[in-house]
């Protein structure tokens, strides 16, 4: 039983009375707090209007405590909630003093700021007779923070200082006098300054709507009651994930993520993720990360900590509050001048669509292997979700207004399959819980536009075992206007993402043109009473991976797809009646079910035809069996295994592959051991090396001409099973994704 | 003599309204699937008590009001009929993507999108394209189009939904494909978006027109058998239906907008509080509807009840005008666990009906929150619902065990844990309900009904800053006691984006299209009324547009006059300023960048004939408690201390007395906290005052 604190009069933890832990008080304030940032983005969107609030919902909400802690958070990213804390925590250190009625403003990642200078952090603290109690904040992605381009994202290698206007922490508010000079100042850099303004507006109505609800809360149970009850939730958070960590296997778990060209050359960007688990103590590790590029992939340490947090809410605890204890039982390792942590004068202005959510992926590659043996958790391993492949669209509008604009549907990625069904199809990333997007007349109704098509990309999903979701794609047309103006900036064009336990990676995204296929829109009307307009779509020209200056004319098309989610488990294994019922669909094509899955479609019943699936699965089980040991793909002698290291314990590391009770690698559907864990497995297990292209993940995307990307495919000599996917480099030895505790430091 | 008949999950409730105002009302249980049976037979448990025969009593009636959850039903359990969805070619996927909504889900394993009615193997797309302006950029294929019908009617498809991209600017395209689908299929039921929600938002357009034809023809089928039986036995009256925006419709638009009854149930309980919001001069009151599963809240503004155009039932959009109800999931029978970091919570899942909570004896294992109140000695363990049930504290106390030990707290604590979280989820509910709407709550009323609602009410008002709640006195039959409260209305609006200039101006051009735009919606709702046959100084017509800052999407509707002027437009957007200016505070104004106008809205109600309402007050002795029994008394303190226990049916106006007490109705039991007056008014409804310090 818990006991009595009598000055507070309410349940606390033994020997800590400046904390309460109480289960019903606890819960009764978590509620209210979220609820409270639920009413907080209720204002954001009224009071503003902006398309990015109204139909996309890109802004968070936050309550936190007097030191700057997340407490709760609604938010478009994960990510973007924690943002929030980094404003409070640099304001506490910068300002000499911080007064009741002060609101603080700030948009530089660099000092103070959110993910990018996009995303402009308002917060105010809340005071109870002159006692700062906590602090209520929102972080929102703005009309405009002026800079080179429409859009302020920066297309070629370019500084900071050329990016955006960026104010490091200021006080729009000063003992609740509004500084209409700092408004202009900010303002007068942007180009739509009224929009801009009235964004501005809605956030600081936003926070004093929350600072009201907070100073309602604190009045109602009591100052002291509160600071401490918020103390205590950070305390059970952290307390609850770390009685999870110590149910987890200890080790070194390894993974990566890819993006692709610096703005000036297409070259392969690393972020690496080690994750150390010990005991009740987890560390994310990004030693390895190649160094800081010279064009917009970069992030700052906010974006570093925020992608840690993102995979907290989502894979490890998404059922415990999100808040900033979670970090107790954590360390983070960022450093600095790399991707995750870059210095001044670096780029980052694309950092939520790069670093801070590459990241991310990065850690979910390592965590697959880490919670495959934990039940609790296994069911949620995947791989990374959707990102962002996007284009600046500028000319007068419909009404001729001065027009820019972004086609969210390059973000509609398929999600990752999960270890017990498909993955969703075009639902954004595993980290933007709150996130949605526009309807087509949204679009159509204050841009020159016209689509002809937005829905799920046929066989765009990755193959494996569960299947992952289908990317959105759609195709629109200028319309009523001459032509746009389009600043073009891809994500996984060219490489891929991870996938989970032998899955396939989802197709590459795309923006492409189709150029003069369409007569215009007016000669259509006039020639053509009954003709689908969409049967225009023909050629396709690939847009360059980044870059400012391409045309699209009101006869050409305009075509835009996501990327596809990632599968789950070897593709051969998938059950048949999923597959005809993916063909009956129109998820999967009769080529693909041939080609991937090795299962034979009857092409007018879309009926399996059982036999030939048979013959067809077991000629690619016997093709795999040809494939050379990894030892033999790579250059340089293979490791010699000096055996088993201890302390050894049997675990699960993926669908097919784990270790036994002596301390070897194997394949728990045959049984056939591959190595002792103090070498990497990869070594010993068949390999299909090839260059990433349509063949190789059996999905559309960009051959890089390089070849510097490869995907490799592990086959368990045994059985012939697919247990594991990697994308590397082709220079690099194989990912070793587990190894003991004891080799934490024996380099790979 | 009227009779209001609403069929709910377990009972129907019948309330009679007598010619002399006075009212009988009675509870039978429902029958599914098969709903009209229970309807019966409440009519021959009415007629027996009334000394009549079934004819007779039918015979007298003028109206029969109805309110039903047969299209919730129908929803919930995805039992209505296969559909055809006919869209724009190249946008058949828009349902299933259902733009994105996720709902704040992190955990990657139960991300889904909101599982539509119409699998996407029956969606057909049809070509055809308007642009934003509702010019035709594309005509309608209509040898195509038959092809698409013909393939859906072959599958055995006879409801369909069409849903064209800007269909509500111009519906040329898919009132042309509903004849074509007619012609097809003369039987077929069609629920074309220009009629069934003719809003801005092709999702919330297509997701409302697929639950109209998905939920329709069975709607259709149970009304028409409904009526069929009472017109047999002798039924001369108006059979009306409760619509979700708190009108009475007839049985035909009912059907036609199946889309617009899903909330019919709980509108009628609106209704009611609205009814006693007038007969009690309470103007602004708050809902609270508290029952086995869940808790609706609605509010009631300035005698007005709010309405909503969008709302999500089990995660399916519903963009048709309604009351604004906000469904907590909290009641008596939401269960309460330990959260994985050592959190007490309460819901959102429930024991339901079967098993229910632990205490009823029927297998429930896990501690609800009736169990938790029988333990507060809250309930009482004998004489539930007025003798006709047992509860076991013994069970309610074995489940409640696990829990205790998970979260370490005592039996009494965690009991009483359950009931503060339960309340709290309640009271955020409403409190982001009413800041939404931008509203204070602490200027309203709580209107408590529902069968648990009587132990939290008072409660919930406290954590809230609510000083006053009213328990209805017929309480446990309010929806149908609301179906007799009732007029015939009709709304008809229609969206647009029209820019006014700072102070309202515009030019006489867009005057006269604005006022053109009310004379057609006036037309239309005098049309639908015009069957109703109800005598034109019964009629009044009211005229509203919803108005923001450009730029800006706040809403607020304004009430307009019947032709708009110069003049009376500068005066609309002044009482939007000041609207405003009153819940965001004067700097966020921004009447200099002009405002929009984005909705003009005709609302005709039909007054029904129907006797006053007449309130006696007696004298003002003190009741006589008939027991005492150990339990809460303060809500925030986990202590049971002895408080008296009165016959709430033995309750007579003018009587009042103080807390700590418990009232005991034979439906519904009432906690009257420490602290809090009680009182009884000239109608019989139960008053609690929260008391000054």
């Amino acid at each position: 039983m818990t006991s009595i604190n009598p000055e507070l009069g309410v349940l606390a933890d033994p020997g800590r009375p400046d904390m309460i832990v109480d289960p019903v008080l606890s819960q009764i304030i978590y509620n209210y707090e979220l609820t409270m940032n639920r009413e907080m983005g209720r204002a954001v969107v009224n009071l503003s209007g902006s398309f990015l609030f109204v139909s996309a919902s890109d802004f968070s909400c936050g309550c936190l405590d007097a030191e700057g802690n997340i407490l709760t958070t609604i938010a478009w990213s994960l990510q973007m909630g924690y943002a929030i804390s980094n404003t409070v925590k640099t304001s506490l250190k910068r300002f000499d003093s911080i007064n009741p009625g002060d609101v603080i403003f700030c948009n530089d990642p660099y000092d103070g700021g959110g993910l990018h200078a996009h995303d402009v952090v308002v917060v105010a603290p809340v005071f109870s007779d002159d006692v700062l109690v906590m602090w209520v904040g929102v972080c929102a992605h703005v009309s405009d923070v002026g800079g080179a381009l429409p859009g302020g994202y920066s297309v070629e290698p370019m500084d900071v200082f050329g990016e955006n206007i960026r104010f490091s922490p200021v006080k729009i508010y000063d003992k609740g006098e509004f500084r209409r000079d700092v408004l202009d100042a900010f303002l007068t850099n942007v180009r739509v300054p009224d929009q801009t303004g009235v964004d501005l507006k809605a956030l600081m109505g936003a926070v004093w709507i929350g600072r009201e609800r907070a100073a309602g809360l604190i009045e109602h149970y009591g100052r002291d009651k509160v600071v401490a009850i918020h103390a205590g939730q950070l305390e059970q958070s952290g307390r609850a994930f770390r009685e999870r960590l110590v149910n987890l296997p200890d080790g070194v778990y390894e993974g990566a993520a890819h993006m692709e060209h610096d703005g000036a050359n297409d070259k392969i960007y690393t972020i690496r993720m080690t994750l150390v688990k010990d005991g009740d103590h987890l560390e994310f590790d990004y030693t390895g990360t190649d160094a800081q590029a010279p064009g917009v992939l970069n992030c700052t340490e906010v974006g570093a900590v925020g992608n840690v947090m993102a995979a907290l809410g989502t894979i490890f605890a998404p059922d415990i509050p999100f808040n900033e204890g979670l970090l107790n039982p954590v360390s983070i390792e960022a450093p600095l001048g790399t991707l995750v942590n870059a210095i001044k004068p670096a780029p980052i202005s694309g950092a939520t669509v790069y670093a801070a959510w590459f990241g991310t992926d990065a850690i979910l590659e390592a965590a697959n292997y880490l919670i495959a043996d934990a039940r609790d958790l296994e069911h949620r391993r995947t791989g990374p979700w959707g990102c962002w492949t996007f284009a600046w669209l500028q000319s007068l509008n419909q009404h001729g207004e001065p027009w820019f604009w972004n086609v969210f549907t390059g973000g509609s990625g398929g999600g990752g399959a999960l270890p017990h069904h498909d993955g969703e199809n075009a639902i954004l990333g595993i980290q933007t819980i709150d996130a949605f997007t526009p309807n087509i007349e949204d679009y159509e109704q204050q841009s020159p536009v016209l689509f002809l098509q937005r829905g799920f990309a046929r066989d765009s999903g990755g193959a494996g075992r569960f299947r992952g979701g289908l990317a959105l794609e759609s195709f629109c047309v200028p319309y009523m206007v001459p032509g746009w103006d389009v600043v073009a900036f891809h994500n996984r064009l060219s490489a891929p993402s991870s996938t989970v336990s032998g899955g396939l990676p989802g197709s590459g995204s795309t923006i492409s043109f189709a150029r003069g296929v369409l007569p215009d829109i007016e000669t259509h009307q006039q020639h053509s009473t009954e003709a689908p307009i969409a049967t225009y779509l023909g050629d396709l020209e690939q847009a360059p991976t980044r870059a400012k200056g391409l045309w699209v004319d009101r006869t050409d098309g305009y075509y835009m797809r996501a990327t596809g989610g990632p599968g789950n488990g070897d593709p051969i294994d998938r059950a048949l009646d999923q597959v005809s019922s993916d063909v009956r669909d129109g998820a999967v094509s009769v080529e693909l079910a041939r080609e991937a899955y090795g299962v034979v479609i009857m092409p007018n019943s879309f009926d399996v035809d059982e036999p030939a699936t048979v013959e067809l699965r077991d000629a690619i089980r016997r093709a795999r069996q040809e494939l050379p040991l990894g030892s033999s793909v790579w250059p340089g002698t293979p490791p010699t295994d000096p055996g088993p290291v201890g302390p050894v314990n049997e675990q699960l590391l993926g669908e097919h592959l784990g270790i036994d009770s002596s301390g070897w690698y194997l394949c728990r559907r045959c049984g056939y051991r591959y190595c002792s864990n103090s070498v990497n497995w990869k070594w010993y297990a068949k390999c299909d090396q090839q260059p990433v292209n349509r063949n190789a993940i059996h999905n559309s995307i960009k051959e890089r001409p390089q070849g510097d990307l490869v995907v490799r495919l592990y086959v368990c000599p045994g059985c012939a099973t697919q247990v594991d996917t990697e994308i590397a480099l082709i220079t690099e030895p194989p990912r070793w994704n587990y190894r003991p505790l004891a080799l934490r430091r024996v380099a790979p | 003599m009227r009779l209001g008949v609403d069929i709910g999950g377990t009972f129907t409730d019948i309330v009679l309204q007598l010619d002399d105002g006075t009212f009988r009302s009675w509870k039978v249980s429902s029958t599914p699937p098969d709903f009209a049976r229970g309807v019966v037979a409440g009519i021959d448990l009415a007629a027996s008590s009334l000394g009549r025969t079934r004819a007779e009593f039918l015979g007298d009636l003028t109206e029969f009001m109805h309110g039903t959850t047969v299209t919730t039903n129908i929803l919930l359990t995805r039992a209505g009929e296969r559909v055809g969805l006919l869209t724009t070619r190249g946008f058949g996927d828009t349902y299933a993507l259902a733009r994105q909504y996720r709902g704040h889900e992190q955990d990657p394993s139960l991300v889904s999108h909101p599982r539509p009615l119409v699998p996407r193997e029956d969606v057909e797309e049809i070509d055809e394209r308007l642009d934003y302006r509702g010019v035709v950029v594309s005509a309608l294929n209509e040898r195509g189009l038959r092809e698409s019908v013909t393939r859906l009617l072959d599958k055995g498809i006879a409801s369909f939904a069409i849903c064209f991209l800007w269909s509500f600017v111009n519906s040329v395209h898919e009132e042309r494909a509903k004849e074509i689908i007619l012609e097809l299929a003369p039987d077929a039921f069609v629920a074309a978006s220009y009629e069934a929600c003719p809003v801005m938002g092709e999702y919330e357009r297509t997701s409302t027109s697929a639950i109209t034809a998905f939920a329709g023809p069975a709607l259709r089928r149970y009304v028409l058998q409904l009526e069929e039986e009472l017109r047999e036995f002798g039924f001369r009256g108006a059979l009306l239906l409760m619509k979700s925006d708190g009108g009475l419709g007839s049985i035909a638009t009912a059907v036609r907008a199946a889309g617009q009854t899903v909330y019919s149930g709980p509108a009628a309980g609106v209704v009611a509080a609205k009814a006693l919001s007038e007969y009690l001069g309470r103007q602004n009151l708050i809902t609270f509807d508290m029952g086995g599963t869940s808790t609706d809240v609605a509010i009631i503004h300035e005698g007005e009840v709010r309405s909503t155009s969008l709302q999500f039932l089990e995660r399916q959009a519903l963009a048709t005008p309604m009351i604004d109800i906000t469904t907590v999931g909290a009641g008596g029978g939401s269960i309460g666990w330990r959260a994985p970091d050592g959190t007490l919570r309460v819901g959102p899942q429930s024991s339901g009906a079967s098993p229910g909570p632990a205490c009823y004896g029927n297998g429930g294992t896990e501690p609800a929150v009736s169990d938790a109140n029988l333990m507060l000695g809250l309930l009482p363990p004998t004489n539930f619902l007025g003798g006709r049930m047992a509860l076991d504290v013994q069970l309610a106390e074995y489940a409640m065990q696990h829990l205790c030990a998970r979260i370490g707290l005592s039996p009494l604590h965690t009991a009483h844990g359950m009931f503060r979280v339960a309340n709290a989820v309640m009271a955020d509910a409403i409190r982001l309900r009413t800041v939404f709407a931008g509203l204070d709550p602490r200027e309203f009323t709580l209107v408590s009904f529902g069968g648990a609602g009587g132990l939290h009410c008072a409660a919930v008002a406290a954590e809230l800053g609510i000083r006053t709640v009213v328990v209805p006195r017929m309480a446990s039959v309010f929806s149908a006691l609301g179906l007799v409260s009732t007029d015939v209305t009709y709304s008809f609006a229609w969206s647009d984006q029209r820019e006014l200039g700072p102070g309202g101006t515009c030019s006489d051009a867009e005057l006269k299209e604005m006022n053109a735009t009310f004379e057609e919606l006036e037309g239309r709702v005098a049309a639908a009324l015009e069957p109703h046959a109800i005598s034109p100084d019964r009629i009044s017509t009211t005229y509203r547009v919803e108005l923001s800052y450009r730029r800006q999407i706040l809403n607020f509707e304004v009430e307009a006059p019947s032709r708009l002027t110069h003049e009376s437009l500068a005066g609309l957007v002044g009482v939007f300023d000041s609207r405003y200016r009153t819940v965001y505070g004067p700097g966020a104004a921004a009447p200099e960048h002009g405002y929009s106008l984005k909705t003009f809205r005709v609302t005709g109600i039909g007054g029904l004939a129907r006797p006053s309402i007449a309130g006696s007050a007696s004298s003002g002795d003190a009741p006589v408690p008939v027991a005492k029994r150990v339990a809460l008394a303060d809500v925030d303190r986990p202590e049971l201390t002895e408080l008296a226990i009165y016959d709430g049916d033995a309750l007579r106006s003018g009587q009042s007395f103080s807390g700590p007490a418990v009232v005991e109705y034979s439906d519904t039991t009432v906690l009257v906290p420490v602290r809090v007056g009680a009182s009884v008014d000239a109608f019989g409804n139960l008053v609690l005052e929260r008391e000054e310090a």
